[in-house]
């Protein structure tokens, strides 16, 4: 541009021309700006509308102010309002009224055309229109809430009312909306009343509740009271008895009105009232279960029976005690049972008592009996060293006489000697010594059968035995020709001591020789046989035989049945006692001039 | 005739040393005879005649007696101190059938014993065996 040249006039209108553009660019600019401002408020204005805020609007016009009602979004809302139960007023600048819905018309009790255009202080009366005054001039900048008196067809209601500017309404407009409060309080009033009941009622129900509940509850109880074999009843937290199932009348034969309370007490055995009641009411202070055993007056026949007697208490949900559910258990046999029991058991301790008495007792014996034993040992010792000491004693003299006589024989003068009377004497003196020496040798003979019996048995070959024996005797068997037969082959062995075995075999051989008769030959047969528990050794002759008669004393020390025969009547004395003290026997037979069978039992 | 030098006597039983005593002189055995009625007074007797060169050669010695028995004298005697302790020959006469005192004879320091009485047999069989062979 810097080489374009203008003129001044030029310069000037086209500084104009700038000029009046950017005046009108100004105004263009205010234009948008307006147009801006009325965009922005149409938009506010259907925001409002959409909220429900206004529902039509006075729009001022060259042609006057003019109502518009934005179709679509008044639909719903005219709706919502005439159908509403509240009134529903516009009201101009004069507190004209403008529009009106349905239901103030009816509030007021006028048609809707006559209630239009009226002046909303006709409908209050004269004293509020001061006060409406102050609050409808208020509400134009800010909203108003008041309570009045609406005169409608000659009556008057209690309403309440708000209100509030329409701002961009053209002409300006207050909103109004008006609630009935007659009805409003009614059911306020009703509804607290209904309320107040509502208490009352929802406290009587829970009570009525509980108490049915307690009704269940003891109904329960008393179903399953009446179904055990018990007797049973519920009582009050107090102790007043109020059921008894039907087995306590059956038993007490009371009446209800008999037991009711403490009438129970009737029935219960005089000495068992006191501690019955004690335990009771301890139970009933202290919550806690109730036990006693006690007795209770049978009604038929008027006797007692223990029963075991137990309550415990029933407690509701909040801990407290409703209710005391007791049974009695009629225990009467078990106590009996337990009574005899306790007698039974008081005499088996006494029992127990006299057997340990004589317990002591028979240890006491016993002790005598160890004391006795031991002195009889002593005793026996003593008699061994009176028996050893006897015969030394008689031997010493014995032997002296003895010595003497034959110093005498030699001292003699030979023609005293050859006298008969003298030889006579002399001989029967000596025979008397030997017979002494033998007796005493006898005597001395039973006492080594004692010490022997002690001695262990073993078993013995019998026929070993008998053999030796019969050689002892040879000279014996030879003189007499004496036959013996031996036939053992049923038990060769005796368990037995082997000595006394000896003597046995010897004894009776010797005896069975001995005492033969003289008008046979002597025949002996030896045998054996197996008995139960037994080995049975049989010594049968035909010797002289006995008589049955003085059998019994056979086996006696000393006795002798034939004085012809030498003999010193100790031998069957002492194999029996040697048999016998092996837990054996010896049995004899025996015919007088026939002969006898001994027959000695050895314990197998 | 051979003889025993002296032969002594110990019983308590006065009638059994006079019948022996009897015996013996009646079948003239012995030069001397001695008598104690006891154990100790044996031992006494013995102590003063072996002192004297004149010891028994034969004693006959009872069991039983009061003061010292034969078994004491037997040890008493043990312990005696004399010279011709060989020489002397002891023989107990018993009348004892006690087991216990017949096993304890057995055992005895002597030469041998004899049941009582005191025989002539006896007394043949006694001078035959010790006699003969203590002197020939």
């Amino acid at each position: 541009m810097s080489n374009t040249h203008f003129t001044l006039q030029e310069k000037q209108t086209l500084e104009a021309e700038v000029k009046r553009l950017q005046s009108r660019l100004q105004q263009v600019e205010e234009n948008l700006e307006a147009s801006e401002q009325k965009r922005q408020e149409s938009e506010e204005i259907i925001e409002a509308i959409r909220t429900g805020a206004v529902d039509a609007l006075t729009i001022g016009g060259e042609a006057g102010p003019q109502i518009f009602t934005l179709q679509g979004a008044d639909h719903t809302y005219r709706i919502l309002i005439e159908e509403m139960n509240e009134g529903a007023l516009t009201l101009n600048e004069q507190a004209l009224i403008l529009y009106s819905n349905a239901c103030f018309a009816q509030l007021v009790g006028l048609p809707l055309e006559r209630v239009i255009s009226c002046s909303f202080y006709d409908f209050l009366l004269p004293e509020d229109h001061a006060r409406f005054g102050l609050l409808f001039k208020q509400s134009w900048s800010l909203a108003g809430k008041g309570e009045f008196v609406l005169k409608a067809a000659g009556n008057t209601l209690p309403i309440s009312l708000s209100m509030n500017a329409l701002t961009i309404s053209t002409p300006p407009a207050v909103g109004m909306v008006l609630t009935n409060l007659s009805a409003e309080k009614q059911i306020l009033a009703v509804e607290s009343q209904v309320e107040a009941q509502n208490k009352i009622i929802s406290g009587k129900e829970a009570e009525l509740v509980k108490a049915k509940q307690r009704e269940q509850e003891a109904e329960q109880f008393r179903i399953v009271l009446e179904n055990i074999p018990q007797i049973a009843w519920t009582n009050l937290p107090s102790g007043e008895f109020i059921f008894y199932n039907s087995r306590w009348y059956t038993y007490t034969g009371l009446t209800v009105e008999q037991t009711k309370g403490w009438g129970w007490q009737s029935v219960v055995h005089v000495a068992d009232l006191a501690f019955t009641l004690d335990a009771y009411r301890q139970a009933l202070a202290r919550e806690e279960e109730f036990v006693v055993e006690n007795r209770y007056k049978r009604g038929s026949d008027g006797t007692y029976h223990w029963h075991l007697t137990r309550a415990l208490p029933v407690r509701n949900q909040e801990g407290q005690i409703t209710l005391w559910v007791g049974t009695a258990t009629n225990i009467h046999e078990q106590k009996l049972s337990e009574q005899a029991n306790q007698k039974l058991g008081e005499e088996l301790a006494a029992s127990n008592e006299e057997l340990q008495a004589a317990n002591e007792e028979i240890l006491a014996t016993n002790e005598e009996l160890a004391q006795s034993n031991k002195q009889l040992l002593v005793t026996n010792a003593d008699l061994d060293t009176f028996i050893y000491t006897a015969s030394h004693d008689l031997k010493a003299p014995i032997s002296n006489i003895e010595a003497l006589l034959q110093a005498l024989l030699r001292n003699l003068s030979s023609e005293s000697l050859s006298s008969k009377r003298v030889q006579q004497i002399t001989a029967l003196m000596q025979e008397s010594v030997e017979r002494f020496k033998k007796t005493i040798g006898n005597l001395t003979e039973v006492v080594k059968l004692q010490k022997e019996n002690s001695k262990e048995l073993i078993w013995i070959d019998l026929s070993k035995v008998i053999r030796e024996v019969s050689l002892d005797l040879e000279p014996l068997i030879v003189e007499t020709q004496a036959k013996i037969e031996v036939e053992i082959a049923n038990c060769p062995f005796i368990h037995f001591s082997e000595k006394n075995l000896r003597s046995v075999v010897y004894n009776l051989l010797s005896n069975a020789i001995k005492y033969r008769s003289l008008e046979r030959v002597p025949q002996i047969t030896i045998s054996c046989e197996d008995v139960p528990s037994y080995h049975v050794l049989t010594f049968r002759d035909n010797g002289l035989g006995m008589e049955s008669k003085p059998m019994s004393g056979l086996f006696t020390m000393f006795k002798r049945f034939h004085d012809h025969v030498e003999g010193t009547g100790i031998g069957l004395y002492m194999i029996k006692k040697m048999v016998e003290n092996a837990g054996g026997k010896i049995e004899v037979e025996s015919k007088l001039d026939v002969g006898s069978t001994f027959k000695v039992y050895f314990p197998n | 005739m051979k003889k025993f030098s002296c032969i002594l006597l110990v019983d308590d039983d006065k009638a059994t040393n006079f019948a022996n005593r009897l015996l013996l002189e009646d079948m003239d055995v012995t030069e001397k005879i001695m008598v104690a009625l006891n154990g100790k007074e044996a031992i006494e007797i013995i102590g003063k005649a072996c002192l004297t060169g004149s010891c028994p050669e034969l004693i006959l010695l009872d069991v039983n007696m009061p003061v010292m028995n034969g078994f004491e004298f037997l040890e008493a005697y043990s312990k005696l101190d004399i010279a011709q302790k060989q020489s002397v020959v002891i023989l107990m006469l018993t009348t004892s059938l006690n087991p216990k005192d017949v096993d304890r004879l057995k055992q005895a320091p002597i030469q041998g014993f004899l049941n009582k009485p005191l025989t002539e047999q006896m007394v043949s069989e006694l001078l035959q065996k010790y006699i003969k062979n203590s002197r020939q």
